[in-house]
């Protein structure tokens, strides 16, 4: 809403914009984490990124990207009765024939295959994902310890899912997907992907969390908009809408209250941006270092578009 | 009677220790303006071969001076007008309405002389108190072409403006909410129009601004930093009167005349944007039909002189600013209305010539909200504060060396959160928070009192108590309160201090102490006030925030008051001051006070002033050096940071340059340190995508900020006595077109083909040289 205002007061007064170099701030490196534990149908064993964070006025090319990433560490998951040692996997590990695929399953686009990609996984899926469990990770990096916990709540699944006209003035090829939700008692947090239209699931730029503060034990059905590439260009006309006659994917995900504080603060702190912007940090979720580390209970459904 | 009486004995033994008796005469009355008849406030009058025997006329422009039998010259003068000598045989108590006159030589009672003017800045108690006749506003180059009061306030030493082009501002490092604004007594809580970028003032109906940075007496409360008492015109009660103008984004009219000659008179006034409206044959058939944006104020007085000791004022306010945004290709839309409305009812009363009463009862409110959809999903956002206020105050004006101000004021607020509701087909959705009450009640004393010709004080005590009331539902142990039910109380004893020093007729040094308590807040984490930010009330969670602000100041005039010059300097203490919490985001089912974190505060400047009264040339030149600090234990541990609005280095040259008769300059320079703002300091990646993480808060300063606006009054027949009048306003806003920047943003530079990325900052700036016309026009049905 703000960004709507803001934009009719600037075109009406003709503003200009200029490159502004800020004063040269020199920061030293953070370790980043990004790790998820998933359960539910078809879902993926646990993994975990681990980088490491940029000064501001770095220019990042695919040589510096890839020196990012932080190898040869020990990184365990515990539930609590076992804990699991991951394996250091990298994307130049695996046969060709396989590399996509595995890069759609992180969110990755097409771009990103030229990066050595290296994650942490528990390639013998050995660790029991299951909802209601809280899980604890561990990460050692020379001297620095990190230390993270989430938990995978009950599952709240898709109820239904269909396909109606987008509003305003109809357009054949597109349409807008619904859902509906059973929302229990109590608070409950979401966050979705879907299929962004070229097989890789991610999420949209509109954001992907929300929670139920105005549907809290309701039955509540509310428009799901398709994944996007944040930054992308975008044509409001078609945004968010999916094409009918496709088979897309939706990954409806339950999580907990801290995972949903992290992506929400930073979704906010994306776009938020212009004059009237409010100031947010991200609230992270690991002791030691920054990022996420974030249980999933997950429900897959792979809708064929066509409208009601 | 009997009631009279208990109250003249209330002021009496209140202050018994401090009068001494006396055979006094009293002479009292109005001080008005000869053409219109309205009443000026502020106007001195005081014996001219003893200055020290004087007073100023209130907010009524009642004035009451009593004195030791004998023969007086008395000199009644006001800023713009000429003054008026008046020789009095004081053998009785006398009743004198004194009309003065601006410009051109009126009566025979009428001097110009120099040794009559009086060296008011420096005779009087008040520190930090600035009048501001509107008359001398409108001569300043506007942006636009809009004439705006609170623009003019910034340009004095110790105010800070809140951004580009605002209208807010700061005041000796107080924060937005710590400013009382007041339109005929009733609360603006929201002064800006289009975003702040103009003040809700129309200049037409506003006979009077006065700004209080520093030892706000007592009769003031329920904010730390300043009062911003702006009073409307009550309309000429001589004969009828058409004022207007035409200007490139907006139209005013003002008609204003008597009901009946000198007793009663009438005020209409009305101004509108129409900038949009103008653009909506190229909006049409777009993706944008419909779309429009304006804002309108409309302000009317009424007042009635029953006799010689009652009057009754009846005047209101309201204004809005209504936002419509339509995409008709994806049925979307939203509409965005907001804005204030104040009705104020007044009845003087004259006890004795010696006892003033008003009695107010107030209303006001500012409303907003937001509406928006799509096809059958609705939206709807509404936030409201609601007063209902009654007071009672008292001028006592026993003998000419005390001056005795007492009342009560007690207000019912009505606070409406942001309150959320959804709407899907049939299904309805709320957010579910509450309003908030709470009853605010003050009462004060003070004394102005001249302890010998040299010293002079000022001392007041205010006693304020604030309720709040049910329903409402405790967040910390579920408690349930009923209406009206008291949920909690807060008390304050708020003692003020000042006191001048004469060394001579042209130099005095001042000191001021002043604590106050205010108990309702606006919270902003933006680097401006909107105006979806919403006032809340001190509540279990929320304490009231208190200040304490110690100033002093040397004052001298040179050349009989032609020449003012000042060095005030400050030091305040802030406590309870509240903010949003580092990962605050915006959720509107989730009462505000959940994330609000508290901490302190802290300020300390240097103000200095330099002003040209009289001449063909007129203006000053103000100088801040200040520092404001904010420390809170939920950010950084306690650090302490620059607030926003701390600016080390702040100046403001304005000058009026009158070329010839027919032709005025006006111009005005402005300079100020860059804001503080919290940057990115480093990146990194999550899920593929560019996440930024913030330096520490407000640790990197934009560009500093520089401005020049010049314009040109052109009236082509200014000394023609016919009706109607009309005069050409040339404005220049940032005549050397600097790119002051408004705000800083960041996006991230991807070059796909050498596959870099990069986080890149860019400032914008909205106001290049900004070129306006504007055509003002006066009808006055007997010219002079």
């Amino acid at each position: 809403m703000r960004y709507l205002i803001t934009t009719l007061v600037l075109l009406s007064l003709f503003s200009c914009q200029e490159e502004f170099i800020p004063d040269n701030i020199s920061e030293e490196p953070v370790i980043v984490v990004e790790g998820f534990v998933e359960a539910g149908e078809g879902t993926n064993p646990a993994y975990v990124l681990i980088t490491q964070s940029v000064p501001f006025l770095s220019e990042i090319g695919p040589e510096l990207f890839q020196g990012l990433f932080i190898r040869d560490v020990a990184v365990d998951i515990s539930d609590g009765n076992e804990t699991v040692r991951l394996t250091e996997l990298c994307l130049s590990d695996l046969p060709d024939e396989i590399k996509e695929e595995f890069a759609n399953q992180l969110g990755l686009d097409g771009d990103s295959l030229s990066v050595d990609y290296c994650i942490y996984v528990d390639a013998l899926d050995q660790l029991d994902r299951d909802f209601g469990k809280t899980y604890n990770l561990r990460i050692v990096v020379d001297d620095v310890e990190l230390t993270a916990e989430t938990t995978i709540p009950e599952l709240v699944p898709i109820d239904s899912i269909y396909f109606t006209e987008i509003p305003g003035d109809p357009i054949d090829s597109l349409a807008q997907m619904w859902v509906n939700i059973q929302d229990p008692e109590g608070p409950n947090y979401y966050r979705y992907f879907t299929d962004d239209g070229n097989g890789v699931i991610t999420t949209s730029a509109f954001g992907s969390v929300t929670d139920d503060i105005f549907f809290d034990g309701q039955s509540f059905d509310f428009p799901l908009t398709k994944a996007s590439v944040r930054g992308a260009d975008v044509d409001p006309a078609t945004f968010g809408f999916f094409a009918v006659g496709d088979t897309t994917t939706l990954k409806w995900c339950s999580i907990d209250a801290e995972h949903y504080d992290f992506w929400s603060t930073y979704e906010f702190n994306l776009n938020s941006q212009g004059p009237f912007a409010n100031y947010i940090r991200v609230n992270h979720n690991i002791e030691g270092g920054i990022g996420i580390f974030g249980g999933l209970a997950v429900d897959v459904l792979r809708p064929y578009v066509i409208k009601e | 009677m009997m009631k009279y009486h208990l109250i003249l004995l209330f002021g009496i033994v209140l202050f018994s220790g401090s009068i001494e008796a006396q055979e006094d005469y009293t002479l009292s009355g109005y001080l008005k303006d000869a053409s219109s008849g309205e009443t000026l406030i502020g106007a001195n009058i005081f014996d001219l071969n003893n200055q020290a025997l004087g007073t100023s006329s209130n907010a009524y422009g009642f004035y009451s001076l009593s004195l030791p039998a004998g023969e007086y010259q008395l000199v009644a003068s006001y800023l713009g007008y000429n003054n008026s000598i008046i020789e009095v045989l004081l053998d009785s108590d006398q009743k004198l309405d004194i009309e003065l006159s601006q410009g051109v030589v009126m009566e025979e009672v009428t001097i110009t002389a120099a040794e009559a003017e009086k060296d008011q800045n420096v005779e009087s108690t008040q520190m930090g108190k600035v009048e501001l006749p509107v008359e001398s506003i409108k001569k300043l180059p506007a942006l636009l072409g809009e004439v705006d009061i609170l623009k003019t306030l910034q340009l004095l030493p110790g105010v800070l403006s809140a951004g580009e082009g605002g209208s807010g501002f700061y005041v000796r490092g107080g924060g937005p909410d710590q400013n009382l604004v007041l339109l005929d007594e009733a609360v603006v809580y929201n002064t800006g129009h289009l975003l702040g970028f103009f003040s809700v003032f129309n200049a037409d109906a506003i006979k009077n601004t006065t700004l209080i940075k520093g030892g706000m007496p007592a009769q003031y409360g329920g904010r730390l930093s300043s009062v911003v008492d702006v009073q409307m015109r009550e309309g000429n009660n001589k004969h009828y009167q058409v004022d207007g103008g035409v200007g490139i984004i907006a139209s005013r009219l003002t008609v204003q005349g008597p009901i009946q000659k000198d007793k009663s008179s009438f005020l209409v006034s009305g101004r509108r944007t129409y900038a949009l409206d103008l653009a909506q044959p190229f909006l049409r058939g777009g993706n944008f039909e419909g779309t429009n944006y304006f804002f309108y104020d409309f302000n009317t007085k009424i007042n009635f002189k029953l006799s010689d000791k009652d009057r009754i004022y009846l005047s209101g306010y309201f204004g809005r600013d209504v936002l419509n945004f339509k995409q008709p290709a994806r049925d979307f839309f939203f509409d965005l209305p907001y804005g204030n409305t104040t009705a104020t009812l007044r009845w003087n009363h004259l006890f004795t010539d010696r006892l003033f009463m008003n009695v107010s009862a107030i209303y006001n409110d500012y409303q907003f909200a937001f509406k928006g959809g799509q096809e059958d999903f609705i939206f709807e956002l509404k936030s409201a504060i609601e007063d209902i206020n009654l007071k009672v105050d008292f001028d006592f004006y026993p003998n000419p060396t005390h001056s005795i101000k007492y009342g009560i004021n007690t207000t019912y607020h009505t606070l409406t959160p942001n309150t959320a509701t959804a709407m899907n087909d049939d299904i309805d959705f709320s957010s579910g928070i509450e309003p908030k009450y709470a009853l605010e009640t003050g009462l004060y004393v003070q004394d102005d009192i001249k302890v010998n010709p040299a010293l002079s004080l000022n001392v007041g005590v205010r006693f304020s108590i604030f309720n709040q009331l049910g329903p409402f539902t405790s967040g910390l142990d579920g408690q349930v309160y009923e209406t009206n039910e008291i949920v909690q109380t807060y008390t304050g004893l708020e003692p003020r201090a000042s006191l001048k020093y004469s060394l001579g007729k042209d130099l005095s040094l001042k000191a001021a102490v002043t604590y106050a308590n205010q108990y309702l807040h606006l919270v902003s984490n933006s680097s401006s006030t909107l105006p979806t930010d919403i006032w809340v009330p001190s509540t279990e969670v929320v304490k009231p925030q208190t200040g304490l602000q110690y100033a002093a100041g040397i004052f001298k005039n040179f050349q009989d008051a032609m020449w003012e010059t000042s060095i005030e300097l400050y030091y305040k203490d802030l406590n309870n001051q509240i903010d949003y919490a580092d990962d605050y985001v915006q959720n509107i089912g989730v009462d505000e006070e959940q994330a609000f974190v508290f901490g302190e505060g802290r300020a300390y400047g240097a103000e200095f002033f330099l002003r040209k009264n009289r001449g063909k040339a007129t203006g000053w030149v103000g100088y801040t050096l200040a520092k404001t600090e904010r420390s809170f234990e939920d950010i950084e541990g306690g650090r302490w940071y620059p607030a926003v609005y701390d600016r080390l280095n702040d100046l403001s040259v304005v000058l009026n340059y009158e070329i010839n008769q027919k032709l005025e300059l006006g111009a005005s320079f402005v300079y100020g340190t860059g804001r503080w703002f919290t940057p990115y300091e480093s990146f990194y990646f999550i899920e593929g995508n560019i996440a930024p993480e913030y330096g520490p808060r407000n640790s990197s300063q934009i560009e500093d900020y520089h401005r020049f606006d010049v314009s040109l009054t052109y009236t082509p027949k200014a000394d023609d006595a016919k009706k109607f009048k009309s005069s050409w306003n040339l404005s220049f806003y940032n005549v050397y077109n600097r790119k002051n920047p408004f705000f800083i943003y960041y996006d991230a530079v991807i070059d796909r083909e050498i596959g870099t990325t990069q986080l890149e900052a860019f400032k914008v700036t909205i106001f290049p040289i900004i070129p306006s016309i504007t055509y003002n026009f006066k009808w006055n049905q007997k010219a002079k």
